[in-house]
């Protein structure tokens, strides 16, 4: 199969999934109780002023009919409608608050890759050895660590008691005054790199590190674990002890034979461990007041303001979507099997 | 790994199958093999049983409530407050203690819905096929593709935050996983001679799902619900973390530690005790859920 017909083939499913899910939370919101028009409204508002507020929102029509209207406006115009808490449209909101989650979740998943590859293959070539004990330990440790008490902790220690790392925060409010970033994509780390802006690039650095670590912590485990046994058996493989027999060293049956097929049952793993990143966006910007998207839907949940909710899990749902396509198609860069 | 290894590792598994095969007795000496197992079950009828009596135990019953004490604010792990205090004076251990009512049983409640709701679905689709199937998986794939936390998120925002609807919002997304799971199984059951013999005697669907794939299905279900404990005390307490779980002054351990944030420069006890409870009880289920895969020797996902 060539390339572009794989990636059509893909998409073909892309916008099925997409409009499903968006259905699903639309009907989810729409259907379950809790009156949209009451809480604009607010307390005191007489019912007439609700059912203005209501026929004003389209609220009275049938539910379909709102659905449809909504998924028009979004296709035709690029219109998710406004914000009943911050009066904005939800794009422009969704578009200010984005990078700051992309760039998050982007490191986070950078770290969980490395070195969960690293430590995993480490493990599995020194079996039951002091890494081996160490990473397995870490990855119990991981999968049952909630975010959000390990952020804290960190806090207290790294933060609080050897002030190494800032507590709070994406970057250090008198560098951005003394060094504004130029916004070009809204990604501080690729913005100040662009513009050699070292002062503000090393501020975001220190900011981002404990709550990318954090979120991947427990990914990090899943990774670890999931290398480690697919390496394990990798190497039990008649190739790799043909290898070894011919008197290849160590290091290049395991890092250049017996890892590259171990990774691809591994590939799977990560795309489904970004959405746990995604999930875990909520948790984590409110520990650290990581100014992005989960803060942003984390009070539109609150507010039950439905245009942002919808547009939130929109977002996310698509974030999701590409990553698993780009799974996919690193198989096809990695697997030559798949190309046939 | 030398061959001498591998042959003991398969000898190993080959032992656990016929251990499996010979009933409950030999599963629990299969248990006594996994030390790791024990522990989790030591842990977790721990905290079980001190939830379930948790108002003749605890040593301040009336600070599970809004009771405020401002004298005893804040004061660190002392003898007569193991655990310290919080800002309104209520003694931490006594609260952690009866939290575990809350995420026990909340963890249960997420298990049970998903499980119900899961279960059937999958042993239908899988046994029937065709479009049938095809219908379930949609809508199952649909879930499957919306973002869990998302998801779980919005409906509790809906329902309206409080820690019962946190358990309600969470299953909704999770019971795919137990179609998917119980699917699978019942696929490998359909072609299986049991269930051709059956068949030939003119049983019924229903009656085949419900005396063959069901039970066939139970070591899977256990197993995977286990596993799921640890992650629904996990999602349950970071409902109650972010606000959208259990409402003050509940003590429920998620949002204990949110309450301790705002004290966390100088007042460590405060968020470390209740968070080191929700890694303890997660920890003790997932050694339980690792213990069950490798005794029934299943492949989960």
């Amino acid at each position: 199969m060539k390339l572009p017909v794989y990636v059509l083939k893909r998409l073909t499913t892309v916008i099925p999934m997409l409009l499903g899910v968006s259905a699903l939370v639309f009907f989810i919101s729409h259907v379950l109780p809790g009156d949209p028009a009451a809480m604009i409204a607010g307390t005191g508002a007489t019912y007439e002023q609700i059912a203005a507020i209501r026929i004003e929102l389209g609220l009275d029509k049938p539910l379909y009919e709102q659905y449809l209207a909504y998924m028009r406006r979004l296709i035709l115009e690029f219109d998710l409608g406004r914000s009943i808490y911050s009066h904005r449209p939800v794009v422009s909101d969704l578009l200010d608050y984005l990078p700051a989650t992309f760039e998050l979740v982007t490191v986070s998943m950078i770290v969980t890759v490395s070195v969960g590859i690293l430590l995993g293959s480490m493990s599995a070539t020194r079996k039951d050895g002091v890494v081996d004990h160490f990473s397995r330990t870490l990855a119990s440790a991981g999968l049952a660590m909630p975010a959000f008490w390990l952020g804290l902790l960190l806090q207290i220690l790294i933060a609080h008691r050897l002030g190494i790392l800032p507590v709070t925060g994406r970057i250090d409010a008198t560098v951005l005054m003394k060094y504004p970033i130029t916004r070009i994509t809204g990604i501080y780390l690729l913005d100040t790199l662009v513009t050699g802006n070292w002062i503000a690039f090393r501020s975001s650095v220190l900011h981002i590190a404990m709550p990318a670590i954090v979120l991947s912590f427990s990914s990090l485990s899943h990774v670890t674990r999931f290398v480690r046994t697919s390496l394990l058996e990798v190497l039990n493989d008649d190739y790799v002890r043909a290898l070894k027999s011919y008197g290849l060293s160590e290091r290049i049956v395991v890092y250049k034979h017996a890892l590259r097929n171990a990774i691809i049952p591994t590939l799977t793993i990560v795309g489904l461990r970004y959405s746990y990143l995604l999930g875990g966006v909520f948790v984590i910007e409110k520990v650290f007041d990581w100014p992005g998207l989960g803060l942003y839907g984390l009070s539109s949940f609150i507010y039950l303001d439905f245009p942002s909710i919808l547009g939130v899990t929109l977002v996310f749902a698509l974030l999701r979507i590409i990553l698993n396509l780009l799974v996919d198609l690193s198989y096809f860069f990695v697997d030559p099997r798949v190309r046939v | 790994m030398n061959t001498g290894e591998i042959n003991k590792a398969t000898e190993d598994r080959s032992g656990k199958r016929r251990a499996t095969s010979n009933g409950l007795m030999k599963s629990w000496l299969a248990l006594r093999e996994h030390p790791l197992t024990i522990v989790g079950l030591a842990i977790v009828s721990a905290f079980a049983v001190v939830g379930i009596l948790a108002p003749l135990v605890i040593p301040y019953p009336e600070d599970i409530g809004s009771s405020v004490h401002l004298e005893q604010s804040l004061q660190q792990p002392n003898q007569e407050h193991p655990f310290g205090t919080d800002d309104m004076g209520r003694d931490i251990l006594s609260r952690v203690a009866y939290g575990g009512r809350f995420s026990l049983s909340a963890g249960l409640l997420v298990v049970l819905l998903s499980s119900i709701l899961g279960t059937p679905l999958g042993a239908i689709a899988g046994y029937y096929g065709g479009k049938i199937d095809t219908a379930i998986m949609g809508i199952a794939d649909l879930f499957m593709g919306t973002p869990h936390l998302v998801l779980a998120l919005a409906i509790a925002a809906v329902l309206g935050p409080s820690h019962t609807n946190a358990a309600i919002a969470l299953s909704i997304p999770w019971w795919p996983t137990y179609t998917r799971l119980v699917r699978g199984q019942a696929l490998v059951i359909r072609s299986s001679g049991f269930v051709e013999a059956a068949k030939s005697m003119g049983a019924s669907g229903k009656y085949i799902i419900f005396r063959h794939i069901l039970p066939n299905c139970v070591q899977l279900i256990i197993t995977q619900s286990t596993l799921q404990m640890g992650s629904a005390i996990l999602g349950i307490a970071s409902l109650g973390f972010i606000g959208m779980g259990a409402q003050p002054p509940t003590p429920e351990w998620g949002l204990m530690v949110s309450l301790g944030r705002a004290y966390v420069t100088s007042y460590w006890w405060y968020v470390t005790f209740p968070g080191l409870a929700i890694f303890i009880v997660v920890m003790g289920f997932n050694f339980i859920g690792d213990g069950l895969r490798d005794i029934f020797d299943l492949k989960l996902r």
